[in-house]
């Protein structure tokens, strides 16, 4: 992305941020809460416009580059008491990139859903609703609905949020293991544990104040 | 009140089974998107329209048409920047509407009976009329068949369905048209103040019994037919308005509702209780 800046109603949320991501990196995006992390990767997503620069994905325009990533967002966006199966949060992921007009799932789509759910051994959730899961296997479910698409790319919103400690750690262990296929951007803002995970971290509030690999450093960048 | 004749009552049980499709289904949508403020204010921005189709000699109807439908549209878009002054705002819209209204009827010539809009009158409705919610029923079925996947997509997890690329916003516009529609036709049989209860309460009632999307839209219109139904048997019976009926049945059965599902968490806390003991 190239000098990306994001407003809200002329509020300054993200400022100039060039940022390289190289395909195969697992990059921990850290910083303070209303540091525009979140807005960072929404303009990424193309979920919010940009006031000024540009992103590319791939090598194509953010916005045009839908289905090239999978998104993980954080739990509470959604409602957890909508009447929905696992299996039916899961298919999402399978939609097509329009209005949607008669649109009805294919057996290839059935069939890749249920892949996804072994390899994330989550098969034995498929009809129970959404809202009756704990929060680390809520976190599967979202992790499975980004990847039916199929993404070269997974953007993760704070997925270890109010997780307790052991399904935190096997979450950045399946993130760890689809690392050796995929490029992961991930926004943590208060786990250090990311760092024995993550190739490399980005400092950001507002602007883009640190980028690199010395992972264990940030804490010191916090105060200057 | 005039007397309600044996073809009014046919009227008003076709009319009432046809809106109680419409209701279903956008009333669940209305829950789940938090729409109830909005939808109750539709109800009275229509009285706009029909206050000017009074003083300028058109048809109320249509006036009311464009009100709802232009009111859906400008509240979605208020909806949509969500913050402090939101709610402020759909109030004062909708008073101003209902207040130009009120204005407009005073000041035409014609004689007016207020009840009829406030509490509903499905049995004086017209073959046209009829004809009219039949219309909509069928448009609003044909969305929610249609979009079906998208919709819920929609319902469920707006953020991941507009990253997914779909096109959420055309999604809504076509929902917001299809509100303004339905609250018009709800509110004929039950008024504009009592909209809001004939929305709400038959989808919070079936999300207490089935944890199934399909299953909470059909069951919400088994239960809008089943009020309506017996809401218009009592109005006919007693010769009153057919939205307090309505409406008392849907907020009874509400309320059991709630009281049942209250029994039965009581019920599973002391088992679960007397197994860990």
């Amino acid at each position: 992305m190239d000098q990306v800046t994001v407003k809200y109603n002329h509020i300054v949320a993200v400022h100039n941020v060039s940022l390289a991501v190289e395909e195969g990196e697992f990059v921990a995006i850290a910083g303070p809460n209303g540091g525009g992390k979140s807005s960072l990767i929404k303009a990424i997503l193309d979920l919010v416009p940009l006031a000024s620069g540009s992103i590319q994905i791939f090598g194509q325009d953010h916005r045009k580059a839908k289905g090239l990533i999978g998104y993980i967002p954080q739990q509470s966006v959604f409602d957890s008491k909508f009447p929905i199966t696992v299996r039916d949060v899961i298919l999402m992921g399978r939609l097509p990139a329009s209005l949607g007009f008669f649109h009805r799932f294919t057996r290839k789509d059935e069939r890749r859903v249920d892949e996804i759910m072994e390899e994330l051994k989550i098969e034995s959730l498929a009809d129970r609703p959404i809202g009756e899961l704990s929060g680390g296997q809520k976190q599967k479910v979202l992790l499975a609905r980004a990847l039916v698409t199929d993404p070269k790319m997974l953007i993760l919103d704070e997925p270890t949020a109010s997780l307790d400690p052991p399904s935190k750690k096997q979450i950045y262990e399946l993130l760890k293991e689809l690392n050796k296929k995929l490029t992961i951007l991930m926004i943590s803002h208060d786990d250090e544990r990311i760092f024995d995970y993550a190739t490399s971290v980005a400092y950001i509030n507002k602007k883009l104040i640190y980028r690199g690999n010395e992972v264990r450093s940030f804490d010191k960048m916090a105060t200057t | 009140m005039e007397e309600i004749t044996h073809l009014a009552l046919q009227h008003a049980l076709i009319g009432g089974i046809l809106a109680s499709i419409i209701s279903g289904i956008i009333g669940v949508i209305v829950l789940e998107k938090r729409l109830v403020m909005m939808s109750g204010g539709l109800a009275h921005v229509s009285y706009g329209g029909i206050g000017l189709g009074l003083y300028y000699h058109f048809p109320p109807l249509i006036g009311a048409i464009i009100f709802t439908i232009a009111g859906a549209l400008g509240i979605g878009r208020l909806n949509r920047r969500r913050n402090e002054t939101t709610d402020v705002l759909i109030g004062v819209f909708w008073s101003v509407c209902m207040a130009f209204g009120v204005l407009l009827t005073q000041l035409s010539d014609i004689d007016v009976d207020f009840d009829n809009y406030l509490f509903g009158d499905i049995f004086s409705a017209k073959t046209s009329t009829l004809w009219m919610i039949f219309g909509v029923a069928v448009a609003v079925l044909l969305v929610f068949i249609a979009f079906y996947h998208v919709l819920k997509a929609y319902l469920f997890d707006e953020e991941y369905a507009e990253v997914q690329g779909v096109k959420v916003k055309g999604l809504e516009t076509i929902l917001f048209i299809l509100l303004g529609l339905s609250t018009l036709i709800i509110l004929m049989m039950v008024g504009l103040v009592l909209t809001v209860g004939l929305y709400a309460a038959p989808p919070a009632i079936a999300k207490k019994f089935t944890k199934d999307f399909k299953k909470v839209v059909l069951l919400s219109i088994l239960l809008n037919m089943i009020f309506v139904i017996i809401g218009i048997s009592i109005a006919y019976a007693l010769q009153i308005a057919s939205g307090s009926a309505i409406i008392f049945i849907a907020g009874a059965a509400y309320f059991v509702a709630t009281f049942i599902e209250y029994v039965r968490r009581r019920r599973r806390m002391v088992d679960t209780e007397s197994l860990n003991a």
